[in-house]
């Protein structure tokens, strides 16, 4: 049996706006092995950002107990967070998130001169080497406002890798960018996986990369599930309950309508074939409504 | 705490900054030089009012020690004998000086009234003449007026004018006296001469103030400076109720003066710098807002709060550092500008421009000062922001 990377125990998370507490997480157990490709399924709001910013340490949880790597990362302070960010930890977003001030390879760079390990010259080295990984080596001095979605992901791949981290945590990372983009991202990932063993976390909404994880789990409402639960048609109904709603809202907009249309035609601000028109228009969207005109 | 490729690299952000925002940062930089020039540019003038007022005094009065007594004309003329007697004592000469103004038929004006000898009159005090003669051995009722005086007063050669000392005889009317010389304008601002003054002859100056046989200073030169020290011990040794001033203290007293003024409009120029201050400050807050979402990507892929705050408070070191230099640059061009414009507003001499080393460097320093000042809050600030809300940031 392979090492335990990840281990959260009745991990719980409530997020307090205002007067009302949102339950992100509620008792998430989860146990991440080295070499695994886990996909996390969900709809926006089900919590899967929450839960992949905590294992990432970036947020830390109301309850339960958090061991990244062995570690128990609740009781550590600030900066020994940074430390395993940077050291076992690869990020890669939804949105790229490179630094546009830096260029491909500066980028790639940043971790490992942030780790302190390296000196400029190591860590350009290194960081040509997983930019050709990636099949980027000839974009290196690009800006990312010079490269295209899919390379920019593929940048932020190489800057996840850079510092040999225990997991690499992904967070939608085919969401903003075209289908050929996201096959080539999606390979190279399960490439990654299969052929050197390093260990991802992906949550998505997108079932394509379901196919290509080890391991599928699903998310709704902030528990964890190992089949997809059917709770999808609880939000349809919600739909009809507020369909009187949405019927007087667009009777009131239409009294609006008529009262600018009666201003301007007394104003003489309309002449009177546009102004018949209209009026035929608002009458044809009230019978839509159920008015008898 | 940061290796060496860290600081390189917050380094290369700051300078991607200013190189991506070039009008921006050229107009922080603008604020910054323009109250540092400000500053540099009035500190230079006015260390060349200091020398020039110092170079003018010595000019005037040529005495390396001065003896007096506790009032306006106390010191027994008799005394000047004993001090000639000490070693090293080279010359002698006894001088009524009292405050008083010159009248003439078209108006009256302040003067220090100088009595002094047709000798001591070369050999102590430096005056020349732009118009008429200095006076010889026993002539009386003559006087010699300041330019600036004889001008308000319209006194000319030959013509006759009343002195009269604050402090006078009972029942006297003053000196009447024949202009006889013109001396040339010393250093003034505004119109207000730091030392104007007439000379009329040492035996009518004691009549004039009602004590012959005492005199207001016996002024001293020695052989070597390097005695003065010790000519002032035996002075004071003679006679102990009696006041000895160095020449070198007489001008500290009035660049105490002179530095009231310059160190006003010195002053007024640090609003330049208050105003450089928030323009550094703006600058770096809309720096870190722009930069929200980097900072997010840098804590999310391990980069500590004071990491953050070096990468800010090195861009705001970079704007200053360059604002500074720029700043001393137009500082000095500036000192220049401003003698030439000088003169119009009455200051009735050319400044000596000299590039003093201490007020460069604190224009400088100066500048960095408040460009780290300025951008220690947004700076703080953008280092405290927590990554997910960095990150959700659009």
């Amino acid at each position: 049996m392979s090492r335990v990377i990840v281990k959260l125990e009745d991990v719980y998370k409530v997020y307090r706006i205002r007067s009302y507490e949102v339950h992100a997480l509620k008792n998430v157990n989860l146990e991440v092995r080295e070499g695994e490709l886990l996909i996390i399924m969900g709809p926006s709001g089900s919590g899967k950002s929450t839960l992949l910013n905590i294992i990432g340490t970036l947020d830390r949880p109301t309850g339960g107990r958090v061991i990244l790597d062995g570690v128990d990362i609740m009781q550590l302070s600030e900066d020994e967070l940074s430390y395993i960010r940077c050291k076992k930890v690869g990020f890669v977003f939804q949105f790229f998130n490179l630094i546009n001030n830096f260029t491909a390879l500066e980028n790639v760079m940043l971790p490992l001169v942030l780790s302190g390990d390296y000196t400029l010259k190591e860590a350009k080295e290194k960081a040509i080497e997983l930019l050709r990984l990636v099949g980027l080596e000839r974009f290196m001095n690009n800006r990312p406002s010079q490269m295209s979605g899919g390379q920019q992901q593929r940048v932020a791949i190489a800057r996840a890798l850079a510092n040999d981290p225990s997991i690499v945590l992904m967070d939608e990372p085919t969401g903003n960018v075209d289908v050929e983009a996201a096959t080539k991202i999606l390979s190279l990932i399960n490439w990654l996986n299969k052929t050197y063993g390093h260990t991802f976390l992906v949550v998505t909404h997108n079932p394509d990369i379901a196919a290509i994880g080890t391991r599928v789990l699903y998310i709704r409402d902030g528990i964890l599930y190992k089949e997809p639960p059917k709770s999808a048609f609880s939000r349809v109904k919600l739909l009809e309950e507020s369909a009187d709603e949405v019927r007087n809202a667009y009777l009131r907009m239409l009294m609006v309508e008529l009262t600018s249309l009666k201003r301007r035609v007394l104003t003489g601000k309309i002449d009177y074939k546009e102004a018949r028109d209209m009026l035929k228009r608002l009458e044809k969207k009230a019978r839509d409504l159920g008015v008898v005109v | 705490m940061f290796t060496e490729s860290m600081v390189k690299f917050a380094w290369l952000f700051s300078a991607r900054d200013i190189t991506l925002r070039k009008f921006r940062s050229l107009l922080t930089i603008l604020a910054i030089s323009i109250g540092v020039a400000s500053f540099v540019s009035l500190r230079l003038v006015s260390i060349g009012v200091h020398i020039k007022v110092t170079e003018e005094v010595n000019q005037l009065i040529n005495a390396d020690l001065i003896v007096y007594g506790e009032g306006v004309c106390d010191v027994p003329q008799f005394v000047e004998q004993l001090l000639r007697a000490i070693p090293h004592v080279a010359k002698t000469t006894s001088i009524v000086m009292v405050r008083g103004w010159i009248e003439s038929n078209r108006g009256k004006y302040f003067a220090n009234i100088i009595g002094c000898d047709a000798k001591s009159l070369k050999e102590f005090f430096n005056v020349s003449l732009v118009a008429g003669r200095g006076f010889k051995e026993g002539e009386s009722n003559v006087v010699i007026v300041h330019e600036d005086v004889a001008n308000s007063i319209r006194a000319t050669l030959g013509k006759n004018v009343i002195v009269k000392p604050y402090v006078m005889m009972k029942g006297g009317k003053g000196y009447t006296a024949e202009v006889i010389g013109i001396s040339k304008a010393s250093a003034s601002i505004g119109g207000f001469s730091f030392f104007t003054y007439c000379i009329i002859p040492l035996k009518d100056a004691q009549e004039l103030v009602g004590s012959e046989g005492y005199v207001t200073y016996i002024f001293i030169k020695v052989s070597d400076k390097e005695f003065i020290g010790s000519i002032k011990k035996d002075i004071k040794r003679l006679f102990p109720k009696a006041l000895v001033t160095e020449q070198k203290e007489i001008t500290k007293v009035i660049n105490r003066i002179v530095n009231t003024i310059t160190g006003l409009m010195v002053a007024l120029t640090l609003i330049g710098v208050v105003v450089a201050f928030f323009a550094v400050a703006n600058t770096i807050m809309m720096n870190v807002r722009e930069h929200i979402r980097d900072i997010g990507i840098l804590k999310a892929i391990g980069a500590r709060k004071s990491y953050v705050l070096l990468m800010f408070l090195l861009e705001a070191f970079l704007l200053s550092v360059v604002g500074g230099l720029i700043g001393v640059i137009l500082g000095i061009l500036g000192s220049y500008a401003l003698r030439e414009l000088l003169p119009q507003i009455g200051v009735s001499f050319i400044v000596p421009i000299v590039l003093d080393p201490f007020t460069l460097a604190t224009g400088f320093l100066l500048s960095i000062g408040v460009g780290i000042l300025a951008s220690l809050y947004p700076s703080w600030r953008a280092s405290l922001i927590s990554p997910i809300e960095a990150l959700k940031y659009e």
